[in-house]
């Protein structure tokens, strides 16, 4: 007789927490779980596991896996869609999954109890966390697009619980996200898997570089705070998508003072961040941080920090968020999407935040995809927004005049020197093509005679973004459903090239000069109409802070490779080259996570 | 005699060092001995307890049937601290001595005051021991190296020593940090000679750096259902990583938690580091310690992580003098011990700054290196 084979489960109901937990007991939200629903063709096994991302709940400690969380063959809470068998834990023991159909129950503050190790919850949470995140970018409204990671393959895998430490990072050569937890001097376990900031944060890691891959080995503290910043930017507009937090019992009203101050939503890892003794959180999203020097005391960042000044960033597509949020009623293309009915209860409050939400990451995220690669600043990628921006939404001149205050207002200079290129190229789509693009562009594009340069080129589509979503239940598939607004019609190409620069060295004992990745962006149509030309400007500002960043992070490191007492090579993550005076830098997101100590 | 001598011995990897000062009383000059460290590794070429008994009896005859005024213990490492007991322990008769400093955290009741410290120091004896059974499996107990670092940083047997030297005063033993104060008659017994503690903080939880765990191998470990082998292969490889890391993120703490003092002697400045590395160094910068000097016992045997680096170098040893007096460094080491100590490039960047470079390993084991410190008119 033949078997069947078992049916793919193609969708998952997934319990997220939404909360860290010791935070959770001092609000007053309906529920810290929020159920979120993905799909995907190729189906969802025990891990969780999908196409996309595993949970491999590896313990470091140990060197053994923990059993994986099993899809439960009986619970199907709607039509198509599975669950898996993890039961949270509550005081008064395993609860079962509070969501059967027409109910989204969850569970309340103070019902969560304690977690074990190996408590399949924590892996299911973090699994929904990290596709939530992942559904948020790839959304129409934002980029629109299955986003690639930038390792081989196409599984990132999930360390829930890797060990004892206070960190979690994004690390692309073990193509993994790993958090670790570890206790406080009161004896409390934090778990950083368990904060939903921490994890989209990560996760976000994850997609930058997936995106734009050059940042990991950017050498300028604001190349590595553009990857903090929407890092910080994702989490926090995550957060808000939680209505069991926006919501009140009884409160029909979401006001906009709510995010006009330092909140739940706009505070970053509260709970690791108290465990880290940063005080109320790690950063907050919310804040009126400057990369003027000579700005107010309390406004002013660290410069050579990329956490430090990542808080520019942030505040800034914050600020934006904001306004986004309070004139969306004059917005007539969001507003006649949504009834009458809607408009008038509070389902227009979650319908706002996300029509703020989706407009502003999609203008982070589309100018990262137009960002010319290797070191950029915040005005570069605030050129870049601008430009995605012009074409993506031609008449809404407000968000973009909004955007290029705010970042003036934040000391980012944004100037707009014409480039001076040509109007129309062929479209480079072969090797010889490519070549024959970059004799006749060299010049124009500035890139130094004998400088390898490595060109891409991909087609992309410009379209009308949603402006709200179609319901504001989430259910997204991991594939992207984008044939309502992208055509023939709506395609273009993206041509990237990018080139090392020099610049002197003024670090003692590491040589007279320093190279640094540089590049351009041309955005092209089908028929070879020029429509962007974006170059990353190296300011002097950048040469400074690269400088101070470096010293900081070259440290007690030697160029000749450092052998450890195992007589393997130390890992140092930054990888610092010295070939005939001239320093090259790898590896500095890498350093800035993993080796850890150095911010 | 009108100089001030440091002794250093050659007692292979570890420190071993007697500073003879005079010192007028009214019409008199009496000699004062301050004795830092006595100890050395236990595994590899740099070990080796047979030159205790030659050093012990050299600063006796030294000493001239006086008492070592101040004994101070840097940290708790065994290259620093093994030497007084081992030497007891095979029968040699130790000098008297008053006074005695040791580290902050190497007092009886300190982890109970210092709960953060305590935690990290418990993360870090679980780390201790994670490596050490790593080291086992991965068969690495045999290399020199990696047996030096175990038995250096052991935590029982460094106890013992640390034990033995609390007790070894006969007037008071103080546990040092930055604030401490030294006070003629009650903590120690110099009158002309001023010292000043540079480091280390009090709370030492700051010290302990942040190293994720390095996994173990386990057979079997195959990719689950559902995930992908490359990248689980890419995980494992990467999780296997990092030993060499981890073993010095845990000798650093310790490191750290030297006890780094200045003696200011007519006019002279001579700095003694103990092993403090980049972290203890940074500290003392922010805390605005770091002032020019004569003379530094050069920190960590001239590992490349022990002297700081060029900006922080330049506030001890400046390219423009502050007055014309000679300067000069000791580098207490033995090759081969470790891998890349001494750092050749360390070495290179104190002889630009100093006039004479003193090394133990140029003398024989047991035998010691003499600086004199004239008086200057």
């Amino acid at each position: 007789m033949k078997r069947r084979s078992p049916k793919i489960v193609k969708g998952v109901l997934i319990p997220v927490l939404i909360q860290d937990p010791a935070v959770a007991v001092e609000t007053e939200a309906r529920s810290i779980t929020h159920p979120v629903v993905v799909k995907d063709s190729k189906g969802f096994s025990a891990g969780p596991a999908c196409r996309r991302v595993a949970i491999v709940d590896l313990d470091f400690h140990t060197g053994k896996l923990r059993a994986p969380a099993e899809l439960d063959p009986k619970a199907r809470p709607y039509p198509n869609i599975g669950m898996y068998r993890a039961p949270i834990p509550t005081k008064k023991g395993a609860a079962s999954m509070p969501w059967t159909r027409n109910s989204e129950r969850g569970i309340d503050v103070g019902q969560l109890g304690f977690m074990t190790l190996d408590d399949p919850f924590m892996k299911v949470s973090v699994f929904g966390t990290v596709l939530r995140t992942l559904g948020l970018v790839q959304n129409p409204a934002v980029l629109g697009r299955e986003i690639p990671w930038a390792f081989p393959g196409e599984q990132l895998l999930v360390v829930p619980r890797a060990g004892d430490l206070d960190n979690a990072f994004y690390h692309r050569d073990s193509r993994s996200l790993q958090f670790y937890y570890g206790a406080t001097s009161s004896g409390q376990t934090v778990y950083s898997g368990l904060s939903q900031d921490i994890v989209a944060h990560e996760t976000a890691h994850a997609i930058i570089d997936g995106i734009a891959p050059n940042l990991y080995d950017a050498s300028s503290p604001e190349s590595l705070a553009i990857h903090e910043g929407l890092a910080d930017l994702t989490a926090g507009l995550l957060s808000m998508r939680n209505r069991e937090l926006t919501h009140k019992p009884g409160d029909r009203r979401m006001d906009l003072k709510i995010f006009q101050q330092s909140s739940r939503f706009s505070r970053i890892a509260e709970e690791f961040g108290r465990w880290r003794g940063h005080g109320t959180s790690l950063r907050d999203i919310c804040n009126t941080k400057t990369m003027d020097p000579k700005g107010r005391q309390d406004r002013r960042v660290d410069s050579s920090s990329p956490h430090s000044a990542s808080e520019v960033l942030s505040g800034l597509l914050f600020q934006v968020f904001r306004s986004l949020f309070a004139r969306m009623p004059d917005d007539p293309a969001a507003w006649r999407k949504m009834s009458k009915q809607e408009a008038s209860n509070f389902e227009a409050m979650r319908y706002r935040v996300a029509y703020a939400s989706d407009r502003t990451l999609g203008l982070a995220y589309r100018g990262l995809d137009w960002l010319p690669p290797g070191d950029a600043s915040f005005a570069d990628l605030t050129l870049a927004m601008l430009a995605a921006d012009q074409e993506f939404f031609p008449r809404d001149a407000r968000t973009r005049k909004q955007l290029r205050e705010e970042a003036t207002s934040r000391g980012i200079s944004v100037s707009d020197s014409t480039s001076r290129f040509v109007s129309q190229v062929e479209v480079p789509l072969s090797p010889a093509a490519e070549q024959k693009f970059l004799a006749q562009h060299r010049e124009a594009l500035e890139i130094p005679s004998g400088a390898d340069v490595r060109m891409t080129v991909r087609l992309t589509h410009i379209y009308e973004p949603p402006p709200i979503p179609r319901t504001t239940s989430e259910s997204f598939d991991l594939t992207p459903d984008m044939k309502r607004w992208v055509s023939a019609k709506t395609e273009n190409y993206l041509i990237k090239l990018a080139w090392e620069q020099h610049e002197t060295n003024d670090l003692e004992g590491w040589g007279t000069a320093r190279s640094y990745r540089t590049g351009s962006t041309i955005v092209v149509a089908p028929d070879g109409r020029v429509r962007t030309v974006l170059h990353n400007r190296n300011a002097a500002l950048s040469t400074r802070s690269r400088s101070r960043f470096l010293r900081r992070v070259l440290s007690g490191q030697r160029v000749t490779p450092m052998i450890g007492p195992d007589g393997t090579p130390l890992e140092r993550g930054l990888r610092a080259e010295l070939r005939e005076g001239t320093l090259s830098i790898t590896g500095a997101m890498q350093a800035l996570h993993v080796a850890a100590d150095i911010e | 005699m009108t100089a001030l001598t440091v002794v250093a011995y050659n007692v292979l990897f570890g420190d071993a060092i007697l500073v003879c000062i005079p010192e007028r009383e009214g019409r008199k000059t009496v000699m004062r001995h301050v004795l830092v460290d006595v100890g050395n590794v236990l595994a590899g070429p740099g070990s080796g307890s047979g030159v205790f008994r030659s050093v012990i009896e050299d600063i006796e005859r030294r000493l001239d049937k006086q008492p070592i005024d101040l004994y101070v213990m840097t940290h708790e490492h065994m290259d620093h601290v093994q030497g007084l007991l081992r030497a007891r322990t095979d029968g040699v008769r130790l000098p008297p001595i008053d006074y005695a400093w040791l580290t902050a955290s190497a007092g009886k009741d300190y982890y109970e005051r210092f709960p953060e410290a305590a935690r990290k120091r418990s993360l870090h004896l679980a780390a201790y021991n994670r490596v050490k059974r790593i080291a086992l499996q991965r068969n690495l107990l045999g290399a020199a190296a990696v047996s030096s670092f175990l038995k250096n940083n052991d935590p029982r047997k460094t106890d013992d020593c640390v034990s033995f030297l609390r007790s070894l005063a006969r007037r008071k033993t103080s546990y040092v940090h930055r604030k401490f104060k030294p006070v003629a008659g009650t903590n120690f017994s110099f009158r002309e000679a001023k010292f000043s503690v540079w480091a280390p903080e009090h709370d030492t939880s700051s010290y302990y750096g942040r190293r994720r765990p390095v996994m173990r191998k386990s057979r079997g470990l195959k990719a689950p259902a559902g995930v992908d082998p490359a990248a689980f292969e890419a995980l494992v490889e990467f999780s296997h990583t990092g030993l060499g890391d981890e073993m010095l993120a845990i000798d650093r703490a310790a490191n750290n938690t030297s006890v780094v003092f200045l003696i200011e002697w007519r006019g002279w400045r001579l700095l003694f580091t103990g092993d403090a590395e980049l972290k203890s160094w940074k500290t003392m910068e922010q805390k605005k310690q770091l002032q020019p000097v004569h003379f530094i016992k050069v920190g960590h045997h001239a590992s490349h992580n022990g002297t700081p680096d060029e900006d922080l170098l330049e506030q001890i040893l400046p390219r423009k003098r502050p007055d014309s007096r000679p300067r000069s460094a000791l580098v207490s080491t033995c090759k081969d011990t470790y891998n890349g100590v001494p750092d050749e490039g360390t070495l290179s960047r104190l002889e630009r700054r100093v006039d004479t470079l003193y090394r133990t390993h140029d003398v024989p084991p047991g035998k010691p290196v003499e600086i004199s410190f004239e008086e200057m008119k």
